[in-house]
């Protein structure tokens, strides 16, 4: 009996040196955490920065001294192979499960992208849904060298501005990698993400300086987007168009509509909310596309009078000028580009697997012939807290 | 044979846990793509269909397992034939269920640890509970069931409440046909894990109420399949169809995209756990029969003796059966493991069927 407790306890005891699964343990402060990685090309094959958090400055009360994150650059022939070139600089293991964006530049977008989201894809550490952006009229390491207001992680404020910009601006449909890989392995729809890019003194952005001061020296912020075919960047959508694109696709949660009325006044209504009922209908065996935008609205702010009772003619207006910029980005993408961003061949696909059988093949070609009608359903429901025509009230 | 007796709800719960097993994280029907959900209701039905026929077996001999059956249909000989072939596939699939457990654990939570470390003290745990016998796997199966079946079920929700699933995925229903769906339930789904559930003869004469077996474990088979079902329609909405194709293990792709508020995130490590217990439930299973069956076919006392026999056998067939983890995956879908799930879930069963019916004219003749 006695013999059994000994050995019962011996068992207990090697047990815990077994089953702690400390084998690949990796403290803290072994890690070096990376918050942002940014691929650019180079002579060599890649240029790879990757921005690391210091966690003690980010968690002490008096961060002037410091930055919050350092960038560790290098060239090498692979994004992996560049990574663990790392290790010449980094006194740490970089841990990637704690990623925040990914930054890719325009040349590689435009070149060849789909060996980076191979390494995305496999490496355990990372998951599918970090944001991905391109870099425009920047180097993708340059916007990783930018201190940030605010948000003391410049990732973390990149990720965050994706995601304000998406809910209360206008959106994209690809923001994560996982979005992206989708969208480029399907044949009705082509991949649109954000792009990226600083503003102002790009020298001063790496300094505490630049955060020191109320208006910061550099900023990074949300530009154009992107427009690719297949996995290729082909061009990019300037903001009128991007509103529009938004339009299309109907990733708008709540946004502001400006609407020209009279010499160098506008018109304002915040759109609460957007829906698009899409209807595809054959005729003489073409398919036929109907987007109806449904849209609530209020008030928020105007520059000419309007009737207090009669919103008509606001509605008109506001018809004419959503149905006008998402037209015009339909042309854009159709004549352009030529690409079919918006995934009116995935709706086909889905819809009338049938149909998407024959176009599948060339539906590149057929897109930029595809006939898509556009309609809106507008109703404005609040004028703000305020009722009837202030403006001549306040002038009278 | 051992003496006890085991109560019905204990066998649902030992089934269910033995269904979901590895295939709840490996996603099934990926050949399907979005139809997947259709293979797997198919699946299903097999399943039921192939169980009642197992269930006019132990109508015939409710109180023997499967190697004692063997026995007596096919004669001594060629009954022990039969049964070892039997064992041999059991301690085969073993291997393979403790392939999955260590595969899944060594790529996303103990990267660096050694594969025969994991394999090791994986094995420890089938072997501990096989030990201890029948009564305590099932005690320790309702233990399981209550625990990892609701987590399942709120990691769905978890999903569905993090906003990021896409309904739509699901479309275009059929888009190529029944023909692909159908190949993908029968014999792909249909053998793993539904015609898996074959083990079952080996716990069946254990049981209380004898006249209730068979109904106990259709309900179970169709609880698995409801729970499948969830899972792989929370996937395609999720991942989408063409992201499930690439990932090793789905299921666990899925989880780790859940995040409510910022807060409830990176639920991963705790859903590997969740998933491997039904793994190690599926194991655990598939020793106990090898190591009994062993016992009951050499006639034997106690079949404890026989785990020092096969516990490095499978060990050793788990890490060396296959090169990588690639051809391991491709284990499922191969043409000759389908022929041989065929052949002895489906085939052996109704010629076992076939004789015994014969006899039975025999003797009506004879009177």
């Amino acid at each position: 009996m006695k013999h059994k407790h000994i050995l019962l306890i011996f068992g207990f005891i090697s047990c815990l040196f077994i089953l702690t699964g400390c084998w690949g343990k990796k403290e803290l402060d072994e890690l070096a955490l990376v918050s942002a990685i940014a691929i650019d090309e180079s002579e060599l094959g890649y240029l790879v920065s990757v921005q690391v958090m210091v966690p003690r400055e980010i968690a002490s009360d008096f961060s002037d001294e410091l930055t919050t994150v350092k960038l560790f650059s290098d060239e090498g022939e692979s994004l992996f192979q560049t990574i663990r070139k790392l290790t010449r600089d980094l006194p740490r293991k970089s841990y990637f499960t704690h990623l925040m964006a990914i930054i890719i530049s325009e040349n590689i977008a435009k070149d060849n992208m789909v060996e980076i989201l191979d390494f995305f894809l496999r490496d355990p550490e990372v998951r599918p849904d970090v944001p991905i952006f391109i870099a425009k009229d920047t180097l993708a390491q340059d916007i990783l060298n930018v201190l940030t207001h605010i948000e003391p992680i410049p990732a973390s404020k990149i990720k965050k501005v994706g995601l304000n910009f998406q809910t209360n601006y206008y959106g994209v449909r690809d923001t994560t990698f996982l979005n992206l890989v989708t969208s480029i392995a399907s044949a009705g729809v082509n991949p649109a993400i954000m792009g990226l890019t600083v503003y102002g003194n790009k020298n001063e952005g790496e300094k505490n300086v630049n955060i020191q001061e109320i208006e910061a020296k550099a900023a990074i912020k949300i530009t154009d987007f992107a427009i690719f075919k297949n996995e290729k960047l082909i061009g990019w959508l300037n903001e009128d168009e991007s509103r529009g694109y938004s339009y299309l696709i109907g990733e708008i949660k709540n946004t502001i509509i400006t609407i020209p009325c009279d010499k160098n006044k506008t018109q304002n209504l915040e759109i609460t909310s957007f829906k698009n009922k899409t209807k595809l209908k054959m005729e003489n065996g073409k398919p036929i596309i109907n987007i109806t935008h449904q849209i609530n609205s209020n008030i928020a702010q105007l520059g000419c009078s309007i009737d207090k009772n009669n919103y008509q003619k606001l509605e008109k207006l506001l018809e004419k000028e959503i149905i006008k910029d998402s037209q015009h980005t339909l042309n854009v993408i159709q004549k352009k580009f030529k690409s079919d961003v918006v995934g009116f061949g995935e709706l086909i696909h889905r819809k009338k697997p049938v149909v998407w059988k024959k176009l599948n093949q060339n539906w590149d070609d057929y897109f930029v012939n595809l006939t898509v009608n556009l309609s809106a359903e507008i109703k404005i429901n609040r004028p703000g807290v305020v009722d009837g025509d202030v403006i001549k009230k306040i002038l009278k | 044979m051992e003496k006890v007796k085991i109560s019905n709800y204990q066998l649902y719960t030992l089934m269910v846990l033995f269904g979901l097993g590895s295939s709840s994280v490996l996603g099934l029907g990926k050949e399907a793509m979005q139809d997947a959900w259709i293979s797997i209701i198919i699946g299903c039905c097999f399943g039921v269909i192939i169980f009642l026929l197992y269930g006019m077996i132990i109508k015939n001999y409710p109180d023997y397992s499967i190697i004692e059956i063997l026995n007596k249909t096919f004669g001594s000989k060629l009954g022990k034939i039969i049964g070892f072939i039997y064992i041999i596939y059991f301690a085969f699939y073993t291997s393979v269920v403790l392939r999955d457990i260590f595969e899944l654990l060594s790529l996303y939570v103990m990267t660096e640890t050694p594969i025969f470390v994991l394999a090791l003290v994986s094995i420890i745990v089938f072997a501990y509970a096989t030990f201890l016998g029948i009564e305590t796997i099932v005690r320790f199966g309702v233990l399981i069931f209550v625990i990892s079946i609701p987590l399942k079920l709120l990691f769905i929700l978890g999903t569905i409440a993090s906003g990021i699933t896409a309904l739509e995925n699901l479309l275009p229903v059929l888009e190529n046909g029944l023909r692909p769906v159908i190949g993908a339930s029968f014999p792909l789904i249909t053998g793993i894990p539904f015609g898996q559930m074959f083990i079952f003869l080996m716990v069946l004469p254990y049981v209380k109420e004898k006249e209730k077996t068979v109904k106990t474990s259709i309900y179970a088979i169709i609880t698995t399949g409801i729970i499948l079902l969830l899972i792989t329609i929370e996937n395609i909405i999720t991942l989408g169809p063409l992201f499930i194709d690439l990932s090793v293990f789905p299921t666990i792709q899925t989880i780790r995209l859940v995040n409510i508020m910022n807060f409830f995130q990176r639920l991963e490590g705790l859903a590997v756990v969740v998933f491997l217990t039904c793994g190690f439930m599926k194991g655990i299973v598939y020793l106990y029969s090898v190591t009994t069956g062993l016992n009951i076919l050499f006639k034997t006392k106690n079949y404890k003796f026989y785990l020092i026999v096969a516990l490095p056998v499978i060990l050793m067939c788990s890490l060396l059966y296959t090169q990588n983890l690639s051809t391991h995956l491709d284990l499922r879908s191969s043409i000759y493991l389908q022929l041989i799930n065929v052949a002895l879930e489906i085939l052996l069963p109704l010629i076992i069927i076939f004789i015994i019916y014969i006899k039975q004219l025999k003797k009506n003749k004879l009177k």
